[in-house]
């Protein structure tokens, strides 16, 4: 077989240039569509940098919302990528237990700068009573259709006398030592919740502690919550005492993003295990699985209503290794 | 016609070529300074300095230069790119800002290459436009794709997504021109796909291109040919074969050693660099509100974002062109039907075959649709945005080009008893078509990568949507004069997303107090940052760990939507 190097010659030299038909009336007229939909997006990118909301919008909507804001109200924003901002303008009247709240179920009222008509998925449901307008923000009032009242949080009380944590991987459970004040080390992409400077150091271990941190969960939300790596066959334990127990013990649970979505390959990690004790009985458990996200759940506590006991949590799980694993609860 | 007039018209769209190159050149180098500087700029502002300095010394003494030891210790340093554009940014360091000081500008003396790339690309792609079709499609397609805000961010940039691009359509063009017939672009082809070779590992991807092309295309000969004992191949191909590894494994000089396998026949540097591109970690990009980390990637996320980020005309215009060319690029492959056994079709292909014997217009389909293409598969990584299908772009501004034809003379057409004066009508709806790009593109500085277009809703409207905000963290650079008029001195910044070579280059640049310095843990200094991509949401809840508050001191926004924020550390100064 010859191999024969072809370039154009002997073939033909002339380019094909598109040729045009002679056009129909109908084809003149929709070349007109051009030109309109380029004025149409003129116009539209003029609309989009006209809608922004400005910085004495947001400044004016602040000032709103420190008089109209009453103790135990949450304010917030809508939609969620605005959050940032809302912490800028509105820096006094979130702090942090709001931002990383579990839930929205505890507040009574919201107040919520709303921009493009977004709405806050912590406050579906909920009633708007008011609404005033600063440019393109408008500040929503929505109240709660049901607020529970909270009688106890284990976040507020995470911290001697109030409660003491363990170790437990035998059959005598380790104290675990109160450790308040310290510098808070790390930060960055993938090294996922902090090690708070206040906390229950448990063991050398950089994860074996329990105390307060953020986890981001799997829908990217920050999550204020109670840090219990489970350990190899054994328990993490905390117990709070001189609880006032209400009828419910409501809570939720998540394992921080990274840990929960897997590896590159798929891989994800084992259920844990939240047990919760009143004075050594239990009251009710909830397992959290892979995917579940941030899980709430409600333990029946009628049972103990309207006393003072200690409740202990314990967390346990049959594979340990990567399960950040975080809770909240209150008493309700 | 003389001589000299000749030449004049020989040299008549070189002239509006280079000048199209000239204007975007010097647009890209007077907005340079407000636009911040990319991680991947750091990375290569360190190779590159490596290079440049194993260049000055085969200028001084060659013998040391050229020794193992030498060439490792220098271009060992982010091997798993080839040598090309680092080697032009750090030459381009070396001698216009460290030797000369024409530039006085330390940063923009490495992106000065990838400026002059993306400049290149414009005049490519004009005269592409020029010589297959006419001036104004030349003229419309080159503007509009210096003008789509992706591309316009990207060409600032010390990086080799913008290089790339102008080097497919360098490499297509001299293909094309080699079916014309001669040795010059043949060869041309070769050099141009062995340098494209060099700038980026996706100009592997343009030998199946060109060889489906001449498949489409010469089918009919081919048959032809094959029946007589011949098998015609392009000549270009063949210079391609030769001339593109030679000059990929010359130009790098890291090649030059174990370049197949060790001495110890392990595999060689070659097989690494293959393997690093073959097995890329996935990384983190929101698509419609999630975060996308591993296969399978969404199918329509290469489609979607070119429907959010190249303005709405130029798909329109694109749409036109398609269009319109479709019946040509059918009559120009219809030598595919003479393979097939059924004698009608092979009369039918014979009869509208057609008389382009180069394939323009399945070259151009096909320059558009081939790099567009490795996302066809969920397991092509969706990491880099839009930058990894750029060589599509100028293909993809051709054929928007020829719909702006057809439709300028359209209205000609109905205009023609309004209009007297040709041409008036053309100037105006090209003008009116490139007003939208251009808009964009100069709204989108410094924040190319957190544009959508109107089609999106804006930069709100993706937000809205859950689209990638941005990467890279450049953006610091926009929070240079912030930082400047509020840190006390000698502040530490958790710079976050930034690499350090980034932050200070901003501060060897005199955008940045020469004081402040880049700390690596969150709770470290006075500030800390947080670039707003969904998956890195995680460093905000660590600062918020870290100072016990979630308030913002200063959150940089565009279009009213949250870039970065910044946190003032309660426990600092």
């Amino acid at each position: 077989m010859t191999v024969v190097l072809a370039t154009a010659e002997g073939l033909s030299s002339a380019a094909a240039v598109e040729q045009s038909p002679p056009a129909h009336p109908r084809w003149r007229f929709a070349a007109l569509l051009v030109p309109l939909v380029a004025v149409v997006e003129l116009l539209s990118q003029a609309v989009i940098q006209a809608r922004v909301p400005k910085d004495s919008h947001w400044r004016a909507a602040a000032a709103y919302l420190r008089t109209a804001r009453r103790p135990g109200d949450l304010v917030t924003s809508a939609p969620l990528w605005t959050d940032p901002l809302a912490r800028h303008y509105f820096a006094e009247l979130i702090p942090l237990a709001d931002a990383a709240r579990p839930d929205a179920t505890r507040y009574r009222r919201a107040l919520v700068a709303t921009i493009r008509g977004g709405a806050h998925p912590d406050l579906r449901g909920w009633r708007e009573t008011a609404h005033r307008d600063f440019g393109p923000i408008t500040v929503r009032t929505l109240d709660n259709p049901a607020p529970a009242t909270v009688r106890y949080d284990l976040i507020e009380h995470l911290h001697p006398p109030d409660a003491e944590a363990f170790r437990a991987a035998g059959d005598n459970p380790i104290p675990c030592e109160w450790r308040p004040g310290s510098f808070v080390p790390g930060g960055g992409l993938g090294q996922g919740a902090l090690l708070p400077g206040s906390r229950f150091h448990c063991s050398p271990e950089g994860w074996n502690y329990i105390g307060v941190t953020i986890i981001e969960d799997m829908e990217h939300r920050g999550r204020r919550c109670i840090w219990s790596h489970p350990i190899q066959g054994g328990a993490m334990i905390t117990r709070f005492r001189d609880v006032p127990m209400g009828t419910v013990f409501h809570g939720h649970h998540g394992i921080a993003y990274e840990a929960e979505r897997g590896d590159d390959l798929g891989n994800q990690g084992g259920p844990v295990e939240l047990r919760v004790l009143v004075d050594g009985a239990e009251a009710g458990r909830s397992i959290h699985r892979d995917g579940e996200g941030w899980k709430g759940f409600d333990i029946d506590t009628r049972a103990w209503a309207n006393t003072t006991r200690q409740l202990t949590i314990e967390v346990r799980a049959e594979a340990p290794g990567m399960r950040h694993y975080c809770y909240e609860g209150d008493v309700r | 016609m003389t001589r000299l007039q000749r030449l004049a018209t020989a040299l008549k769209p070189h002239a509006i070529g280079a000048a199209l190159a000239l204007i975007y050149l010097v647009v890209l180098v007077r907005t340079a300074p407000t636009l911040g500087y990319a991680r991947d700029e750091g990375f290569y502002f360190h190779a590159s300095t490596d290079y440049a300095r194993w260049f000055d010394l085969l200028l001084h003494d060659r013998r040391a230069a050229l020794t193992r030891g030498a060439i490792d210790a220098a271009w060992a340093t982010n091997h798993e790119h080839p040598a090309l554009m680092k080697s032009l940014f750090g030459l381009s360091w070396l001698f216009l800002h460290e030797k000369w000081r024409w530039i006085s500008s330390e940063g923009l003396s490495f992106r000065l290459p990838g400026m002059i790339m993306g400049a290149l690309g414009l005049w490519v792609t004009f005269l592409f436009g020029h010589r297959a079709h006419s001036t104004r499609v030349g003229l419309v397609a080159a503007v509009s794709l210096a003008f789509m805000p992706r591309i316009f961010y990207h060409a600032h940039l010390d990086c080799f997504d913008v290089p790339v691009m102008t080097m497919w359509v360098v490499v297509l063009y001299a293909y094309w021109r080699s079916l014309g017939g001669g040795l010059g672009w043949a060869i041309a082809t070769g050099v141009a796909w062995g340098l494209a070779l060099e700038t980026k590992h996706n100009a592997w991807f343009v030998p199946f291109l060109v060889v489906t092309h001449f498949v489409l295309t010469r089918a009919g000969d081919l048959r032809r040919d094959t029946a007589r004992g011949n098998l015609p191949l392009p000549l270009a191909l063949v210079s391609m074969a030769v001339l593109g590894p030679i000059i990929f494994v010359a130009l790098w000089p890291w090649m030059w050693f174990d370049t197949l396998s060790t001495p110890g026949h392990a595999p060689g540097r070659f097989q690494e660099y293959a393997g690093f591109h073959l097995n890329h970690a996935y990384y983190n990009m929101e698509w419609m509100g999630y975060n996308w980390f591993h296969p399978p990637f969404p199918r329509l996320y290469s489609w979607g974002m070119v429907l959010f980020t190249v303005p709405g005309i130029t798909l329109l215009l694109l749409v036109i062109g398609l269009a319109l060319m479709l019946p040509t690029m059918v009559r120009e492959s219809t030598g595919v039907l003479g393979w097939l056994p059924i004698k009608r079709l092979r009369a039918w292909a014979d009869a509208y075959k057609s008389d382009d014997p180069r394939g323009t217009w399945m070259l151009v389909f096909l320059g558009f649709m081939v790099p567009m293409a490795p996302w066809l598969s969920r397991n092509t990584p969706i990491f880099g945005g839009t930058k990894h299908w750029f060589p599509a772009y100028p293909f993809l501004a051709l054929l928007a080009g020829v719909g702006f034809a057809r439709v300028a003379a359209l209205l000609e057409e109905l205009l023609r008893d309004r209009v007297r004066r040709a041409g008036v009508v053309t100037a105006a709806l090209g003008v009116l078509v490139v007003l939208p790009p251009i808009w964009q593109s100069a709204h989108s500085h410094p924040f190319g990568l957190s544009n959508y277009t109107p089609i999106a809703g804006g930069a709100p409207g993706a937000a809205d949507m859950g689209l990638n905000r941005q990467f890279w963290g450049f953006t610091t650079g926009s929070l240079a004069p912030w930082f400047n008029e509020h840190a006390p001195p000698n502040a530490g910044v958790y710079i976050h997303d930034t690499t350090f070579e980034a932050w200070n280059m901003l501060q060897r640049d005199g955008r940045l107090r020469q004081d402040l310095r880049p700390v690596w843990q969150v709770g470290e200094g006075e500030f800390a940052i947080v670039h707003h991509e969904l998956h890195m949401n995680e460093v905000d809840y660590q600062i918020w760990t870290a100072y016990q508050s979630p308030a913002t001191a200063h959150v940089l926004t565009y279009d009213g939507v949250p870039i970065v924020s910044v946190y003032r550390n309660p426990r600092g100064r």
